[in-house]
């Protein structure tokens, strides 16, 4: 026989395999059980014994038949027992391998189940390079093509970089255990049949095989210098560059026997109005061939099946039915699709090109437009960039660039066969990054870094909160892409801290004695056309800790959320309680000797300082302290209320007493007075909000009732009284706050304040040396309440803060400073006064 | 857009009152009829090929003692190793074919329960003429193939000069006490070895009772 025989593509192939088997071995009394036959699979085998049957006419020892699999098994099993690892326990291997020493490959799926998606995809890898015996430099060389960076996902890039020695070590931890996968049987099945006679068959017969993987050629190429192989093929390699290739590996000519003039096939077309009558006709037709068994229907839709088998099951053939995969669920065709799918679906991301019907600009319907969105990060382009984008758009003919509400910009016009060029050019530019709309698209306005408002440094704060971001993976999180983070560096809202998803902006607080960072959070901003709501604030917190408080809560919002919920029906449900209790954990600041960094603000080298801020400070200062103690007053008062259920006397005394000791100092900054203890407190708050009708008479008696605390053992009954004194207290407090005006006055009946004025020379003088800001700024403006427009005083500052931020507020306020001056270590400034503030 | 009942069309005032229509309207070209010729198909008569189908699905008693067939599958897989053990180390033997078995079924089977069957089998004097066979040649597994071209797989397969025996090994759940399987292997035996002398025997392998099948 010839080691290598080719049928002709028209052959039967099941016929001329017989043909050969009758011929070389049964015709000369060799048993056919001393033949061995490899297909790919096992079904083949089924016709080839009915084919034999047919022709034998009797019962008979057919060959050993084998599949590839099965024959690789043999080879090796021939040497050593074989212990296969099934494909989720080799999954399984990899992941362990990849939270050892390949930590990149997780990309933060920490968990097997997370995981295991891409652990199948690395195994199949692993396989593939197995079955095809690709060695270590080959894979070296793709690696470093790797490192420049293929347009491919990340996870893909890092399993190139580190599949050589991924896979080593993974072959070593099944090699450890005596464990083959499919890929190692193969890879190894040539070496284990080095000295195989296979002298219990007279041939081995590799049949009907096309396209043969680098270890299955080694094997057969083994087999065949053994003398043992026999290949038969279908075709011939002048028409198939695969069987040339083949013949080239084995050193034989892969030829049919005789070039028969192909007959093309006749091509008839039926139509039938339904499936029914389709496969009526197709039954007809049937009846007419006289080998009816020999004919192939492919049906492209699986519905037909049963009809067509009632149909042709009364003709009385033998049919055998072969369910493989619709067209519609082939790998190449999912292929395809998802990658048309993505191609739709790629939405205004920094890289992103996406049809304006699908990302809803309303400035362009033409559905044969597409328009770029570029993500700029924290809104800045530099002049360099913006020039050689301008060069690009003017090569593409393209004449608009336009701004967003994100701080981005887009390119708008763009055709189909324009968007390769324009996505490249991008690329180049560097302008392709982060998704644009999303989470990691921050918008901050420049706070503190260039504004005299800002009181933050909000842009340090994006950029720390951007940096947490890509470090936890919230960028690749699909329920956490459609959130937003908007920053302001003050209460104004150049930030759009108003309606953000999730937003912040700028405040200070003072702790030990000096000033500190801090944001208000909000949730759950949006503007629609019939849904617009305002931010709600939920927590005051350093500004070091914002990005712990949003990863806390992120990550909440993740496993808590419902499937079937959206973010603000989340922040309804859970959301806004999550955020309080956050807050708790995060509110506190630590001294600045337990930990200085809270008190320098984010990207800033310097402590964070109020000096040089304008009024934005100056007045958010004012309110700061007084909403925070206020909110100390309310949190007491909580807990006073929780402390009755349990009927702790002693801790309600001291949580009542701590009500009435914030409330009588929250709103004594409005007056410029800063109480040194409690019972100054208590003074201030009678002269001032008492007396001057602000809070009710009542309250009169606050010192009385402070006492009483202080000295404790009160019973349950009076404790319930005095706990119904200080809920009231503390509503008419927040009540006159709420109602307070721009110049901090509750009533119109404010007594000037008890200041030292001096007679000089010139003018009246205010000596506010000593005083903290933001207390000289309250100061000076109610003392400067009672002078007449067009008087000129002379206020006393101390360097540093006072001196940077009270005269730019005064001046904000629409006072003229006419004078700075420097004397022996403070300043003597000259305020004209212009308005009435 | 459909236009809402008794309103008028705002487009139809942008259209003055001296544009007239001009021509007719346009009817669709109409196709030419088909060239096709009309099939009459007779009527069906369809037979029950679900019935034909039998035996392509497992039988309830397959499914329902799926475990006890996996555990037939095992010690069926371990016999097939053994071939002749004439003159062989029985020890080795038994170890090699529990070495083997481990490896196919990984899965963890009772191997020590196995390893008692099988040193049982071996070592019973009533069925030594099946495991020490001078002068026979052992087959295990092996197939044949009937007239029809179905596989027939017979468990164990002796062929002597003048004579072949069939064993047909059953465990505990396994039907066929008529042993009609290896009624049917005798036949094909006596095609293929005309004038030898065929035996066959159902061997139960959990009470090592032995039935020879006439």
């Amino acid at each position: 026989m010839q080691q290598v025989i080719s049928l002709g593509l028209q052959d039967d192939f099941i016929r001329g395999l017989t043909d050969i088997l009758q011929e070389e071995f049964i015709s000369r009394g060799i048993p056919l059980e001393k033949v061995a036959v490899v297909f790919g699979g096992r079904r083949p085998e089924l016709f080839l014994k009915r084919e034999l049957s047919r022709r034998l006419k009797g019962a008979y020892f057919p060959p050993v038949f084998f599949s590839m699999d099965d024959f690789v098994r043999e080879v090796i099993e021939r040497k050593r027992p074989v212990k296969t690892i099934r494909a989720m326990d080799a999954t399984y291997r990899i992941y362990e391998l990849a939270k050892q020493t390949h930590q990149g490959l997780l990309m933060e799926r920490n968990s097997f189940a997370a995981f295991l998606p891409w652990a199948e995809e690395i195994h199949a890898f692993i396989e593939q390079l197995d079955l095809e015996k690709i060695d270590d430099d080959t894979l070296r060389q793709v690696q470093e093509s790797a490192k420049i960076g293929y347009d491919a996902l990340p996870e893909v890039n890092l399993l190139l970089e580190d599949m050589a020695a991924l896979r080593k070590e993974f072959h070593r931890c099944l090699e450890k255990e005596g464990l083959f996968t499919r890929g190692m049987l193969y890879m190894n099945a040539a070496e284990y049949a080095e000295d195989n006679t296979f002298n219990d068959f007279e041939a081995v017969i590799f049949c009907g095989f096309f396209y043969l993987h680098k270890s299955e050629q080694d094997l057969v190429n083994k087999l065949l210098t053994g003398g043992k192989a026999r290949l038969v093929f279908q075709g011939d390699e002048s028409e198939w560059p695969v069987l040339r290739n083949l013949s080239g590996v084995f050193a034989k000519p892969i030829k049919t026997a005789d070039a028969q003039p192909r007959t093309e096939p006749r091509m008839h077309f039926y139509r039938g109005f339904d499936m029914h009558s389709q496969v009526g006709i197709l039954r007809e037709r049937l009846k007419e061939l006289k080998n009816p068994e020999e004919a192939l229907i492919l049906l492209a839709n699986p519905d037909a099946l049963v009809p067509l088998l009632s149909e042709i099951s009364s003709l009385g053939v033998d049919f055998n039915v072969s369910i493989g995969y619709p067209l519609k669920r082939s790998a190449v065709f999912s292929l395809f699709q998802d990658i048309f799918a993505a191609q739709l679906s790629r939405k205004p991301e920094g890289s992103g090109l996406a049809s304006d019907s699908q990302s809803h600009s309303q400035s362009h319907r033409q559905p044969e437009y597409y328009y770029a969105h570029i993500r700029l990060e924290l809104g800045d382009i530099s002049s360099d960039t913006l020039e050689k984008l301008c060069g690009l758009l003017k090569k593409l003919n393209k004449g608009q660039i336009r701004t967003t509400s994100y701080q981005n910009i887009i390119i708008p016009y763009i055709r189909q066969e324009e968007l390769g060029e324009v996505y490249y050019g991008l690329k180049e530019l560097g302008l392709v990054s982060g998704k644009a709309e999303s989470i990691e698209d921050i918008v901050s306005c420049t706070g503190a870094a260039t504004c005299n408002l800002g009181i933050c440094n909000s842009r340090g704060l994006a950029a720390a909160l951007e940096a947490m971001i890509h470090k936890e993976g919230f960028n690749r999180i699909k329920e956490l892409s459609e959130l937003n983070i908007k920053i302001s560096g003050c209460p104004n809202s150049c930030g759009q801290h108003p309606i953000g998803k999730i937003s912040f902006y700028g405040a200070s607080r003072r702790f030990d004695n000096r000033s500190v960072p801090f944001y208000r959070m909000l949730l759950g901003g949006k503007v629609g056309i019939d849904d617009a709501a305002l931010a709600k604030e939920c927590a005051f917190i350093p500004a070091k800790d914002i990005p712990n408080i949003v990863r806390d809560f992120l990550k909440g919002y993740i496993s808590d959320k419902n499937s079937n919920e959206d973010f603000y029906a989340y922040l309804e449900r859970r959301g806004y309680q999550e955020a309080a209790d956050l807050a708790k954990k995060y509110e506190k600041c630590p001294s600045y000797a337990e930990n200085k960094e809270y008190y320098f603000d984010w990207g800033k080298e310097e402590e964070f300082s109020l000096a040089g801020i304008g009024p934005g400070e100056c007045g958010a200062g004012v309110l700061d302290m007084m909403e925070a103690d206020l909110a100390d007053a309310g949190y007491s008062l909580k807990a006073a209320k929780e402390y009755f259920d349990s009927e702790s006397l002693g801790l309600i005394t001291k949580e009542l007493y701590r009500v009435l000791s914030f409330s009588s100092r929250s709103l004594l900054v409005a007056f410029g007075l800063e109480p040194k203890n409690d019972l100054e407190a208590l003074r201030y708050f009678k002269e001032r909000l008492v007396s001057g009708g602000i809070v009710s008479e009542v309250f009169n008696d606050i010192t009385e009732k402070a006492w009483e605390l202080n000295a404790g053992s009160l019973g349950k009954g009076r404790l319930k009284e005095l706990y119904d004194y200080a809920h009231v207290l503390l509503g008419e407090l927040k009540d006159a706050y709420k109602n307070m005006d721009s110049a901090f006055k509750f009533t119109p009946k404010i007594p000037a304040p008890q200041v030292k004025a001096e007679e000089s020379a010139s003018a009246v003088t205010l000596n506010l040396r000593g005083v903290r800001c933001p207390m000289n700024y309250v100061q000076a403006k109610v003392y400067l309440e009672n002078v007449k427009i067009g008087h000129v005083i002379e206020i006393c500052l101390d360097e540093g803060e006072p001196i940077q931020n009270v005269p730019v507020s005064l001046k904000n306020d629409g006072q003229e400073i006419l004078e700075i001056k420097k004397v022996d270590g403070y300043y003597k400034v000259l305020v004209k006064k212009w308005v009435d503030s | 857009m459909a236009k809402a009942k008794g309103s008028a069309a705002s487009a139809e005032f942008l259209i003055p009152d001296d544009c007239i229509e001009l021509g007719k309207k346009g009817s669709p070209q109409k196709k030419e009829d088909s060239k096709g010729q009309l099939h009459t198909l007779s009527p069906s008569r369809y037979s029950d090929w679900i019935a034909m189908l039998q035996d392509e699905f497992k039988d309830y008693a397959q499914l329902k003692f799926h475990q006890q067939i996996k555990k037939g599958e095992v010690v069926h897989y371990a016999l097939s190793l053994a071939g002749n053990l004439y003159a062989k180390d029985v020890g080795l033997e038994v170890r090699r074919c529990l070495l083997l078995t481990q490896s196919r079924f990984p899965e963890g089977e009772d191997f020590s329960a196995l390893e008692k069957t099988l040193k049982a089998l071996f070592s019973d004097t009533r069925l030594q003429e099946f495991f020490f066979c001078e002068g026979g040649i052992v087959f295990t597994e092996k197939e044949v193939v009937n007239r029809f071209g179905d596989t027939r797989r017979i468990d164990r397969l002796i062929v002597k000069d003048n004579e072949v025996v069939i064993i047909d090994f059953k465990t505990g759940i396994q039907e066929d006490e008529q042993g009609e399987q290896v009624k049917e292997y005798i036949e094909l035996m006596k095609v293929l070895y005309p004038g030898k002398k065929v035996r066959g025997y159902l061997l139960h392998m959990d009470e090592r009772l032995l039935k020879e099948v006439r």
